[in-house]
C-alpha cells in the first residue's frame, strides 16, 4: 500500500491494478492542489507580470494617467541606448560588483575556516555572534555605519586618528571611499555564507584530514587541496546568492545618498536609477524596459557562472 | 634504551599538548579579536544612542559629564575691575608717605581698593590709611579752539585753553583764557567760539578756573581673573600637588600654560582661591590637572526617538506585516513542499527547477506590473496588502527548506497513516507537521526577520501614507529629516534592532540549522 511520493515508483510498478490508479489519479490530484498556491503565485506574481512587463516596455505608460499609455513601439528601446545614465548606472553596479563579489566569498570563506578550527574553544558561540549582524534590520545597519564612518565622531576614523595617526577619509561623501565604505557595511551580511560554507567544512570526514596529515601536509596546503575543492558546491551557491544580491543592490546606497545617488553619481547604482525612473518620475513603461534590461543581463551573468562551474565546483556523486 | 625512548614519547605528548593548548589560546584570542572589531559599530550605537549631541564631540568613548562643584560660599571678590569701566583717580600716600595717582576700585568699610593705572599686572592695593589724607586728582577743564579765525589775537589752533566761570556784565558765562596782558584778558567763548573775543578786566585768581575729576578707564583684563558666584558651578579636577598627592578641587578659572589655573577646594573654602601650574612638574611625564568625570547617559534620547518616530505605531504595523505574511507564508510553503515530497505530480522536477529560478528573477521585473496592479486596478497602496498577499503564495527558499526537511521525514508513518484512513490533509497536519516543527519554526523566524527587514517594497507601497509604515520606512523619514541629531539617529537604529535580534538570539539554534539545511540541497 505503499503508493507516496518519492515511493511511489515502486509501489505502482508492483500493483499496477485499476484501483491503484485511481488512487494515483486521486493523489496527483491532491498534490495539484497542496500545489497549488505557488502555482497562483507563480502566475499571479511572476509569470504575468513578467509576460506585462515586456508588454509594457513597447508602452508610454504612466501610473498617473494609466488611460492615456499608447504603444510607442522600439521607442524605449532607443531611448535605452541614448539614456547616459542607463551606462552610467551599470558601469557602477558592475564595478562595485567586480570587487564585491570575490569580497562576499573571501570574507565568509575567512570567518568559516577561523570557527572551523579544532582549537578555539566556544566555537558555537563564536559562530552565534559573527551571525547575529545578518538579522540586523538593514535600515539599522545603514545608519549605525553612517555615524561609525563619520569623519569626526565615527570610531573607525577616531581609530585611525588617535591610534593609528591617519587622518581618516570622508568615507560617505568621497567618491574614492564610497566603494570601501559599502563594502565594509557589506561585511556584516555575509552571515548567510560563513555560516554555510562552515557547515559545508564540518561536514567534511576527519579521515580525509588525517590521511592527508599522515602524507605530512601542512595546514595550507589541507586547505587548498582538501577543505576549498570539497566547498566549492558551497561557494558556488554563495557566489550565485551575492550576485542575484548585487543585481537587487538598493537599499544600503539609496538610504546613505538620500537617493541622489552621490556623491557624483558613483553610488548611481542601477535600481536606484530604475526607482527613479519607474517610481519617482512615473515612467513606468521605460522603467519596464530598463528592468528587463538588467534581468537579461543577470540571467546572462547566472548562466555564465553556471558554464564556469563544471570547471571548479565538485560534486561528490558527480561521475556523470 | 628502550626505557629512555617511551620516555621520550612521552614528553613529546605532553609538549604537543601544551603546544595545542597555547595554539588555541591564541586562536581564541585572535577570534575574539576580529570579533570585536566585527561588533564595533554596535558599540558605537550603544554609546552613541545615549549621548547628549555635546556629548558627542567629546573624545570620551563613553557618555561622561564632569563631576560639577556647585559654590556654596560668599560672593568673591566684594570688587572687581571691569574692562572698559572707568574709576576715579586718587592721590594717595603709601606707607612711606610717598604720594601715587591710584584709582578708587571699592570703597569698602574697612579699607578702600586702588589699582595703580602704571602697574595694572601687580593687581590691587589694598589701602587702610587715614581717609583724610586722599585726594581726588583733578585737572583744568579746558577748551580747545579749532576754527581758523583770530591768529592775530593770537589764539593757537588746537591748544587746550582753561576754562573760567566769569561775570560778565552782570552774567554768569564759561569762558576759556587764552591770553593775559596785565589785567586785561582775552577769552573765547566755547558756546560760540566764531562770536568774537571777550576782553575781561580785573583779577583772574578771584576766579577759580573750571576743574574736573581725572578718571581710570580699565583697558586690561578684568581684575581678578576669578570670581566667584554662590550657586555657580566649576568642574572638578584631580590636582597633582607639589608635594606629591593629588587634590580634589574645583577649577575656577582655567589658565592658559603662561598663566595660571584657579581652583577652590570645595572641602575647605576658606583656603581661598588656589593658584596652581603646570610648571613645578615640568620635568614629569605630563603632569596636568584632570577632570572627574562620571557617567552620564541620556536615557531621555530613547523617549525623544520614541514619540518623535511614533514608536508604538511603527512596532504595530511591523509586527502585523510580519506576522501576518509569516502565517502566510508557513502555510503555503507547507502546502507546497508537502507537495513537492508526497505526491505524484507531472513534471515535478521541470516545475522545481521553475520554482527554483524565481530566485535568480530580480524583482524589478515584475515590479512594475505589480505594482500597477497593486495601485491601479485593487488600489491597494497605502494599506498593508502588497506586503502581505503575496506570501500567502510560497517562495522559493522556504519551499526548499522544507522540502528538504519533509524528505527526511519517514515516509512509514504517513503510510501507517493512510492505512489509519487518514486523508492527506490529515496526515500533513498529524503526522508531517508534528515532525517537522523545526523547520517550520526556522520557516517564521526567516520570514519574520525578512519582512522585519524589508525596505524598497514598503518603501514603495507605504510612503504614501506613513501612518501603515513599518520601522524601517517610518525610521528612514525621520532620519532624512533629523540628520542633525545623532544620538536620536543612532537610538532609533538600536529600537529597530532590537526585536529581530533578540529574537534571534532566543531562537538561534532553530534560526542557523535552517539557514544552513536551505543551503546544503544544491
Amino acid at each position: 500500500m505503499s503508493v507516496v511520493g518519492q515511493m511511489g515508483k515502486l509501489a505502482s510498478g508492483r500493483l499496477p491494478s485499476g484501483g491503484e490508479m485511481s488512487l494515483q489519479r486521486t493523489r496527483t490530484l491532491w498534490g495539484w492542489v497542496f500545489l497549488s498556491p505557488w502555482i497562483i503565485g507563480f502566475l499571479a506574481f511572476y509569470f504575468v507580470p513578467m509576460v506585462a512587463s515586456f508588454a509594457f516596455t513597447f508602452t508610454d505608460l504612466r501610473l498617473t494617467r494609466p488611460g492615456e499609455a499608447s504603444f510607442v513601439g522600439l521607442d524605449n528601446y532607443r531611448t535605452l541606448f541614448n539614456d547616459p545614465y542607463v551606462g552610467k548606472s551599470l558601469r557602477v553596479t558592475l564595478s562595485y560588483m567586480v570587487i564585491a563579489l570575490p569580497i562576499s566569498i573571501i570574507i565568509p570563506l575567512g570567518l568559516a575556516t577561523l570557527l572551523n578550527s579544532k582549537s578555539l574553544w566556544g566555537r558555537r558561540l563564536f559562530r552565534t555572534l559573527f551571525y547575529m549582524p545578518y538579522v540586523v534590520p538593514i535600515i539599522s545597519v545603514t545608519y549605525i555605519f553612517n555615524g561609525f564612518l563619520n569623519t569626526q565622531s565615527g570610531w573607525l576614523n577616531r581609530f585611525l586618528g588617535e591610534v593609528l595617526g591617519i587622518s581618516g577619509p570622508n568615507w560617505l561623501y568621497s567618491s574614492t571611499w564610497i566603494y570601501p565604505a559599502l563594502l565594509l557595511i557589506g561585511i556584516w551580511g555575509t552571515g548567510n555564507a560563513m555560516l554555510t560554507m562552515l557547515a559545508s567544512m564540518q561536514t567534511i570526514p576527519t579521515e580525509l584530514y588525517e590521511a592527508a596529515r599522515v602524507d605530512g601536509a601542512n595546514g595550507v596546503t589541507i586547505f587548498r587541496k582538501i577543505t576549498l575543492p570539497l566547498i566549492t558546491p558551497m561557494i558556488f551557491y554563495n557566489l550565485i546568492l551575492a550576485l542575484i544580491a548585487l543585481f537587487r543592490y538598493f537599499d544600503i546606497p539609496y538610504i546613505i545618498s538620500r537617493g541622489t545617488g552621490g556623491p557624483n553619481d558613483i553610488t548611481l547604482f542601477y535600481n536606484i536609477y530604475f526607482y527613479r525612473v519607474a517610481i519617482q518620475y512615473d515612467r513606468m513603461g521605460y522603467g519596464a524596459t530598463l528592468a528587463w534590461l538588467l534581468f537579461v543581463i543577470g540571467l546572462l551573468a547566472t548562466i555564465f557562472l553556471f558554464a564556469t562551474a563544471r570547471h571548479w565546483v565538485y560534486y561528490a556523486g558527480g561521475d556523470d | 634504551m628502550f626505557k629512555s625512548k617511551t620516555k621520550l614519547w612521552g614528553s613529546k605528548k605532553i609538549v604537543a599538548r601544551y603546544r595545542n593548548l597555547g595554539l588555541g589560546a591564541l586562536i581564541v584570542l585572535f577570534t575574539t579579536m576580529v570579533l570585536i572589531v566585527y561588533l564595533s559599530p554596535f558599540g558605537y550605537m550603544g554609546v552613541t544612542a545615549i549621548k547628549s549631541k555635546p556629548q558627542i564631540t567629546q573624545k570620551d568613548i563613553l557618555p561622561v559629564s564632569n563631576v560639577m562643584y556647585e559654590y556654596t560660599g560668599e560672593e568673591y571678590p566684594e570688587w572687581s575691575v571691569l574692562t572698559g569701566s572707568k574709576y576715579p583717580l586718587y592721590h594717595v600716600p603709601d606707607e612711606d608717605g610717598e604720594m601715587h595717582e591710584w584709582a578708587l576700585i571699592a570703597t569698602l568699610e574697612d579699607r578702600l581698593i586702588f589699582l595703580d593705572p602704571g602697574n595694572v599686572r601687580e593687581g590691587v592695593i589694598e589701602w587702610a590709611g587715614d581717609r583724610g589724607t586722599v585726594e581726588p586728582v583733578v585737572e583744568a577743564e579746558t577748551f580747545a579752539y579749532v576754527g581758523t579765525g583770530y591768529k592775530e589775537e593770537g589764539v593757537v589752533r588746537g591748544t587746550p585753553y582753561p576754562l573760567y566761570d566769569l561775570e560778565v556784565d552782570g552774567q554768569m558765562r564759561r569762558l576759556a583764557l587764552f591770553k593775559s596782558e596785565g589785567e586785561t584778558h582775552y577769552f573765547l567763548n566755547p558756546e560760540d567760539p566764531e562770536g568774537g573775543i571777550v576782553e575781561w578786566q580785573g583779577d583772574i585768581a578771584s576766579a577759580a578756573p573750571l576743574e574736573e575729576a581725572v578718571f581710570y578707564t580699565h583697558r586690561g583684563k578684568k581684575i581678578p581673573d576669578v570670581v566667584l558666584q554662590p550657586g555657580a558651578q566649576y568642574p572638578v579636577y584631580e590636582v597633582p600637588t607639589e608635594d606629591g598627592g593629588i587634590q580634589r578641587w574645583a577649577m575656577v578659572q582655567e589658565g592658559t600654560g603662561a598663566t595660571e589655573t584657579y581652583f577652590i577646594n570645595p572641602d575647605n573654602l576658606d583656603a581661598g582661591i588656589l593658584a596652581w601650574s603646570e610648571q613645578p612638574f615640568a620635568d614629569q611625564q605630563r603632569p596636568t590637572a584632570n577632570p572627574v568625570k562620571r557617567f552620564d547617559a541620556q536615557w531621555q534620547n530613547f523617549e525623544q526617538a520614541w514619540d518623535a518616530i511614533n514608536f508604538p505605531r511603527l512596532l504595530f504595523n511591523t509586527a502585523m506585516i510580519a506576522i501576518l505574511g509569516m502565517i502566510g507564508t508557513v502555510v503555503s510553503c507547507t502546502l507546497v513542499a508537502y507537495a513537492f515530497t508526497r505526491f505524484p505530480l507531472p513534471f515535478k522536477n521541470v516545475l522545481f527547477m521553475v520554482l527554483l529560478s524565481t530566485i535568480i528573477l530580480p524583482k524589478q521585473v515584475t515590479l512594475v506590473p505589480t505594482y500597477f496592479v497593486f495601485s491601479q486596478v485593487l488600489g491597494w497602496t497605502g494599506t498593508w496588502l502588497p506586503l502581505i498577499v503575496p506570501h500567502f503564495f510560497a517562495n522559493a527558499y522556504n519551499v526548499l527548506l522544507l522540502r528538504q526537511y519533509f524528505s527526511t521525514l519517514p515516509i512509514e508513518l504517513d503510510e501507517a497513516a493512510m492505512i489509519d484512513g487518514a486523508g492527506p490533509f490529515r496526515i500533513l497536519i498529524s503526522v508531517i507537521i508534528p515532525q517537522a516543527w523545526p523547520a517550520i519554526v526556522a520557516v517564521s523566524l526567516f520570514h519574520f526577520v525578512f519582512a522585519w527587514n524589508d525596505y524598497f517594497e514598503p518603501l514603495i507601497y507605504t510612503l504614501s501614507n506613513p501612518e501603515i509604515a513599518p520601522l524601517s520606512v517610518g525610521i528612514q523619514i525621520f532620519n532624512f529629516v533629523y540628520d542633525q541629531q545623532p544620538h536620536l539617529i543612532q537610538a532609533t537604529a538600536l529600537m529597530g534592532l532590537v526585536i529581530p535580534v533578540v529574537l534571534f538570539f532566543l531562537a538561534q539554534r532553530v534560526f542557523m540549522r535552517g539557514v544552513i539545511m536551505t543551503g546544503v540541497d544544491k
